[in-house]
Parts: C-alpha cells; structure tokens; sequence
C-alpha cells in the first residue's frame, strides 16, 4: 500500500471523527439551560401507576406526578396534601377527611371527595390485583359524604391508616384517565402532583413538565428528566462529566473523590435499612438464647462501619430498627464488640467449635451487601464457628426465603433489610417479628415469636394515639433487642450527588432522590 | 441460490420451537418467584395468589406452553409482568438499538481490522507490523466492561468531547460502538494479516509479481481477493457474539438495547419478554448467518448453492 493511499483514508477518518463530535457538542448544549434537571437513577421505572408499583425507580418518578391524601414532607414527616385536615370518630373506626379545594388533575378534571372515591374504589376491588390493596386491608369502604368532604369506614381500628395512606401507593389518578385507559393507565399517569407526564422512552427516560395548573407552591423546575443508568461507575462519570445534574444512588468508594470535586456536592441520608442476619430459630442450635446472644458479640459492628461503609453508616445496637422509621426508639445499647464474651456464651451453651453454619446472602441487592456478609463470616470463623457462605441473586433469594419451610428453613442465617413504605414500625416491624408473620406469609425469617413483641405490636396497632403507639412499639423493641433473634448489623446511608448550585434536592431514607423542589443558584 | 435461502429458511422453524421451549422450560425451573417479585415484599399470600392467577402462572406447565405457543403463533407475545406493556413493544424499539451498534460496531470493526491487518502482512516484521499486532491483541484481550469506562472517562468526563451514555444520536454511539468493535477489530485484524502473508507466498502472487505486476495492485486485487474468505467468516461469527457482548455494552452505556432488557427481564423473571427477546435474537443470528452464507457465494466463484 502506497503513503498517499494511507493519508487519504487518514483524512477520512479524521474527517467523520471531527462531524461525530460536533454532533456529540451539540448533543451536550442542547441542555444547558438550568430551568431543567437530568437526574442519573439505578434503573428504569417499571410501571407509572402508583396503586400497582413496588419498586424504588418507579416511586421517585411518581412522587413528582402524584399526590394522596397525605404525604410525606422534606423531614420525612407525614403532611396534609390532598386533605387539609382529617378527624378520627367512633374509636378510630371511622376517618373524615376534609378535602383541599381548587384542585386539578393534569387533564383539567377536578379532584373532590368523589374522584377519591373512585380511586379508593379502585384500589380496594380484589379483581383489580393492585399492590395498593394490601396497604388498604383494614378500610371497609369509602363514603362521599358532600362535594368536599370523603368518609372512611375501617372494619377495624388502625393506627398505621394514616401511614398506610401516605405509603406511596394510595395516589389519585384522574377518574376520566382511568375509565379511558384501563389497564393502560400505568403508561398514561394523570395526577394532581406539580410535574404532568411529557414522554417514557423505555431505558431511554422519562420527562415530566412544569404542571401550570398546580394548587401549590409552583415549582421552580420547568422540566425533569429521569434516565436510567444502571452501571454505578457510569453514573458517576456523567456526573462528572457534567451530562447528568444529579446521580443517585453514588456508591461509596466514588463519595471520597466526589467530595474534593469542587463543582459537586455529595449528600447522604440515614437509610431505613436495618441490614441484619435473621437467625433461623427452628434449629435447635438458635433455640438457645445464649448462642444468639453469643453471635451478636462475636461481630465488630463498629469495625463494619468503619472498613466496610467508610463511616457512612451507623451500628444497629440501639433498636432493631432503623431511627428513620416511625416509631423507632434507643432502648439501650447492645451487644458491644466481645469475642472472649462470645466464646465464654457458646462453649456456656455447650456448642463445639467448628459447628457448621450456612448463611445466605441475597447478592447485590444491599449496599455492600456481600463484604458485609464475607466480613461476618470472618468474625464468627475467629469464635470457632465454620461459615458457609451462598450468594444467590435476589430473585432467587426472595423465592427461596419466601417459601413455606419443608419442615426447617435450609439457612441458619439470612440476610435481610427491612425498609417499607409506610415508614411506621407497624408494618415496618410487623413483617420481620410478628409470630404471624413467619415464612411463607411475610419476612420473619428468624421463626421468632415472642408474646411480648406480638402483644406490644397488636397495641400499636390498635389506637389511633401518637404517644401510646410509641410507648407499645419501644416495649417491643427493647424485647427484641434482649431476645436477639439477628445478628444486627448497621443501618447504611443511601448517598446521592449534585451539582454545586443545585438548591433543595435531596436523598430519602426509602431510596432514591427528591428533586421537585429543585433550583438552581445561577 | 433461492432453493437455499428457503431451505434455511425452513430449518428455522424447528430452531425457534427448540429454544422455545428450552426458554420457557429453564426460566420456569430456576428459583424465584415472578409473581413474588412484581407483587413485593410486603403483598401477603392472597394477593400474591391474585397476582399469580393474573399473570397466569397458577396453570400446569403444559397449558401455559400450550396457551403461550397458540398466542405466539398468532404473533401475540402477551404482556411483560413488570411493565405490563406488549412484549413486541418492549422489544421492538431495543431490538432496533442494539441491530445498529452491532452494524456499526462490525462495519467499524471489519473496516479498520482489515486495513491494519492488511497493512502489517504488506509490511511484514516492521515496527507498524507489530504496532499493529500489539494494539490488536490489546483490543482482543481487554474486557469491555474495562475498555467502556475508560473510553468514558477520557472522552466524556476529561476531555468533555462524547456523551457519557444514554442513546439517540450519532454522538452517542461512537463510543459503544468502539468498545463493542475493540475485540472484533483486534480479531479481525490478526486473522487479515495471517490470511494475507499466506496467499502472499502462494505461487499466483509469485506469477503476478514476476510480471510486473506493481505491489499495490498484487496486494489488493491479487492477494486480498482471496485472504477475504476466512475473514468473512469470522465477521459473520463474530456478529453473533457481538449481539451477546453488548449486554455488557448496554449497561456501562445505558444504551437502551436488547442486551440490558433481556439481563433486566431475567432478574425480575420477566418470562414474556424474555421469551420474547430470545426468539426475535435467534432469528435474526439465524438470518445473518444465512447473509454471510450468501456473501461468501459472491467472494468466491467456486462456490455454489
């Protein structure tokens, strides 16, 4: 091959290169404007309809479109939305709500008390298979009593309802898109919230626009974008790179780094995680208090914290549950690093070195889910335990911890997060310690029962008073803290990232992050 | 030349049964529970029970193949159980991103290996040989997963000139489409320089040279004609694994393709839309295989069907 031959095709490809990358510059200033967010999520959003949806992605899109009665404000703490205000009668069994007025859905129906009857109607109806109807079991029927007053009728008293309301699920749709769209509705979401649907290009992203009509506070924002990146190192690098203004999840060896970067701003939030090993208590070796206590002495919480987190989490020695849930108290502070302690209780309990334990780890569904778990492994192997560890990923994982014992579980420990919408102990410790609530039936995948914890949950359940909930769920915490049916763990930080002039954005303790409120400094 | 393609085209049929039912048969004998995973943690067993009814799972196996297989053939591929969306929906539009990067990242792999390869067996044992050499063995033996986030890091995140990812434009496929390529154009090369020192010893090149023939044109018309035919080959091969590699692509990218569909589909036990997913690939892996088929009868006379 001729020199002249080579350059030419040199000059080509110089040629294409230099157009494809002044199509990559104009593809980057297209959205320069800072009346707008692009916002980097984990993952794409699986349905758009609130009533029908489990996942985090999906709810961090929603919470821009979409209101309840009640919601949640920037402090976590539950808030008037669609009801400005809500009385409790009969015991408890009976909650009016008085219902805000002017308000408009996105295709400029109005919401009063009988658009919400239609959307509780909906919800409740066992046909339909929505998610939104577990959180709603306790409510007999839903009344219109006039143009802007709704009627709740429960069949028994609930102090979670509110709550349960506020979980994320029980947001109104416009009745007129829901008798247009059927089933379909989860592709044309038509709320009250301050941002109205644009587009969903699946993986691609999902737009929203300022919603002119809103009731409240107009948001700053004209336009949001959701785009999914699932690989946390590119979404990470688009941050930097300045492609995306916010990024969320961040994983924790980026934080470091993110943080000298002068044109960033990390944030983090304590998560509602409560990452734990439920101790299988249908074998003999977990029936005795002594070995479970012993467990929790023989793993260095603090020293997780420090080599694992990177200090971005907190040891779960206090409660069982994490201080973002409702209802969360410290009642003591529990099982201090001790391994000579541990010994003393297992050779006490008569277990011999070396005995065999199988624990499962449900592989990258938790932040640093499986160093935790090799971590674990690594201090109970130091008192004489021999640990074999199995990762499945979580589909596997669920399905398997899931399912009606045949007789024993196969686990002697499993691990397990326990974060819930509601953000109360009701269900928030309902599912991991009730009796009622072992395997296959919900996640109480230690098998433990305790008098104690079911009677002190049943309480809280069944008022309506703020102060006697709390005092009922802390008698259960302190109870289970003493009993140790897990070996607790730490409660993690989730962690986002923005640029440095982005205003009142924000990570939550359930996951992902809250931008609706954004602005921009310059 | 038609009497092959509707052969091929026949022997399709039974392929697509085949990995039908070895699909619905192996996502089906794995854990995990759809109904479990599209219900969450916190649904108890009644609506998990009216949610397995909904997606149809509380039937035996072989009605839901039965059931499945009669909508499949009226070109019905039911509904996604996480998105509730018609799978063709799903698929369509990743199906046509990810056809695009891996015909670009193969036309940009094959183009630049077979100038490079060509190239260094022109000018054998010389420095730009094993430059050549070295980089290609570089572009075979580099993960993409590694390549992606470097070429991330120094085109988007230092140098600000690409995208870091996502899809739409041209910009924004430069990148996934290098990575993608890296290992074919390594490939390719290596194999256009073998195949072309071998027909450059063969006694035809000898004759042509002998006649005065000029270098260039030995080495283009003479030579490369016939070191082509192996390479096509392998192109043909390789577009398979890259339809497979781009899973890997597709999420250091978040380019929106069938790779990173059919990953996500199968963590949520997705069964529609994986089966689904699967199908259309084998059918188009088939049909380009066929096009290779063919491409080789143009390159080489001696070969007839």
């Amino acid at each position: 091959m001729r020199i002249q031959d080579r350059r030419g095709t040199w000059t080509l490809m110089a040629a294409a290169l230099l157009t494809a990358l002044a199509v990559g510059l104009g593809a980057t200033d297209a959205r320069a404007q800072q009346k707008s967010v692009l916002l980097a999520t984990q993952s794409d959003a699986a349905r758009l309809d609130p009533a029908n949806t489990n996942d985090v992605p999906s709810m961090m899109v929603q919470s821009v479109m979409f209101e309840g009665l009640v919601g949640w404000d920037k402090d976590q703490k539950l808030a008037p939305q669609l009801a400005e205000s809500w009385t409790f009668a009969d015991g408890g069994k009976v909650l009016t709500f008085k219902l805000r007025r002017g308000v408009k859905f996105h295709d400029g129906e109005e919401f009063d008390a009988n658009a919400a009857k239609i959307n509780f109607d909906r919800w409740m109806d066992k046909a339909n298979a929505l998610s939104a109807a577990a959180q709603l079991a306790s409510v007999d029927r839903a009344e219109v009593v006039d143009k802007y007053t709704l009627r709740l009728v429960l069949k028994e008293v609930n102090g979670a309802i509110l709550q349960n309301l506020g979980g994320r699920r029980a947001m109104m749709n416009s009745p007129k898109a829901l008798a247009k769209w059927g089933k379909d509705i989860t592709l044309h979401p038509t709320g009250t919230g301050p941002f109205e649907f644009v587009e969903w290009i699946p993986k691609d992203r999902i737009t929203v626009k300022r919603f002119e009509g809103y009731w409240g506070t107009k948001p700053a924002l004209e336009k949001i974008t959701f785009k999914p990146v699932p690989e946390p190192a590119s979404r990470v690098a688009m941050l930097e790179a300045g492609d995306a203004d916010m990024a969320a999840p961040i994983p924790i060896q980026d934080v470091e780094r993110l943080r000298r970067n002068a044109k960033l701003q990390v944030m983090g939030v304590d998560s509602m995680d409560n990452l734990h090993f439920a101790m299988n208590m249908q074998k003999d070796l977990f029936k005795d208090l002594r070995v479970r206590q012993a467990l929790n002495y023989a793993v260095d919480k603090e020293g997780i914290v420090k080599n694992i987190y990177n200090g971005l989490a907190i040891p779960l020695t206090k409660s069982p549950v994490a201080p973002a849930l409702w209802g969360h108290s410290n009642v003591g502070d529990y099982y201090k690093y001790d391994p000579a302690k541990a010994k003393e209780l297992l050779q006490a309990a008569g277990v011999k070195p070396g005995t065999k334990l199988v624990m499962w780890i449900p592989d990258g569904r938790y932040v640093q889910d499986r160093q935790v778990g090799e971590a674990v492994a690594g201090y109970l192997r130091e008192v004489g335990l021999d640990v074999q560890i199995q990762k499945m990923e979580w589909a596997t994982y669920i399905g398997r911890v899931a399912q009606k014992p045949d007789p024993v579980a196969p686990y002697d420990l499993a691990m397990l997060a326990w974060a819930v919408g509601t953000q109360d102990a009701d269900w928030g410790m309902g599912g991991t310690f009730l009796s009622a609530n072992w395997p296959p039936r919900a996640f109480n995948l230690a098998f433990y029962k305790s008098d104690v914890v079911d009677n002190a949950l049943a309480a809280g359940r069944q008022t309506t008073d703020g102060a006697k909930r709390l005092e009922a769920y802390k008698v259960a915490q302190k109870q289970i803290m003493e009993d140790a049916p897990w070996i607790f763990l730490v409660v993690y930080k989730f962690i986002g990232a923005a640029k440095r002039e982005m205003q009142n954005a924000y990570v939550i303790p359930f996951g992902g992050a809250v931008v609706k409120d954004a602005s921009f400094t310059k | 030349m038609g009497w092959l393609i509707a052969r091929r085209l026949l022997l399709l049929l039974p392929v697509l049964f085949g990995i039908l039912i070895a699909v619905f048969v192996t996502m089906r004998v794995v854990p995990g529970d759809p109904a479990r995973l599209v219900a969450g943690t916190d649904a108890g067993p009644e609506e998990l029970a009216s949610i397995r009814k909904e997606l149809g799972l509380d039937r035996p196996l072989a009605a839901q193949f039965a059931h499945y297989l009669g909508d499949v053939l009226r070109g019905d591929f039911g509904r996604s159980f996480k998105t509730q969306r018609p799978v063709l929906d799903e698929i369509r539009p990743r199906l046509v991103n990810t056809v695009v990067l891996a015909v670009l990242s193969t036309l940009f792999a094959a183009g630049l290996g077979l100038l490079a390869g060509v190239a260094a067996a022109a000018r054998r044992h010389s420095k730009f040989d094993y430059a050549t050499m070295v980089v290609a063995m570089i572009g075979v033996s580099t993960p993409s997963f590694y390549l992606g986030i470097v070429l991330i890091v120094v085109f988007a995140v230092v140098l600000r000139l690409l995208p870091s990812g996502g899809g739409g434009t041209l910009a924004h496929l430069i990148l996934p489409a290098l990575t993608l390529g890296a290992a074919t154009l390594g490939l390719v090369a290596r194999m256009t320089r073998a195949s072309m020192i071998e027909v450059l010893n063969e006694d035809y090149v000898r004759t042509a040279r002998a006649k005065g023939v000029g270098e260039s044109l030995v080495v283009l018309r003479h030579a490369l004609g016939n070191a082509l035919l192996p390479i096509i080959a392998v192109v043909a091969l390789q577009f398979g694994f890259v339809l497979a590699g781009s899973v890997l692509v597709e999420t250091v990218f978040s380019y929106p393709g069938i790779g990173w569909l059919i990953v996500e589909s199968i963590s949520m036990r997705d069964f529609p839309v994986i089966q689904g997913a699967i199908l259309l690939v084998t059918f188009l892996s088939v049909l380009v295989n066929l096009f290779a088929d063919l491409l080789y009868g143009w390159a080489d006379p001696r070969v007839k069907y």
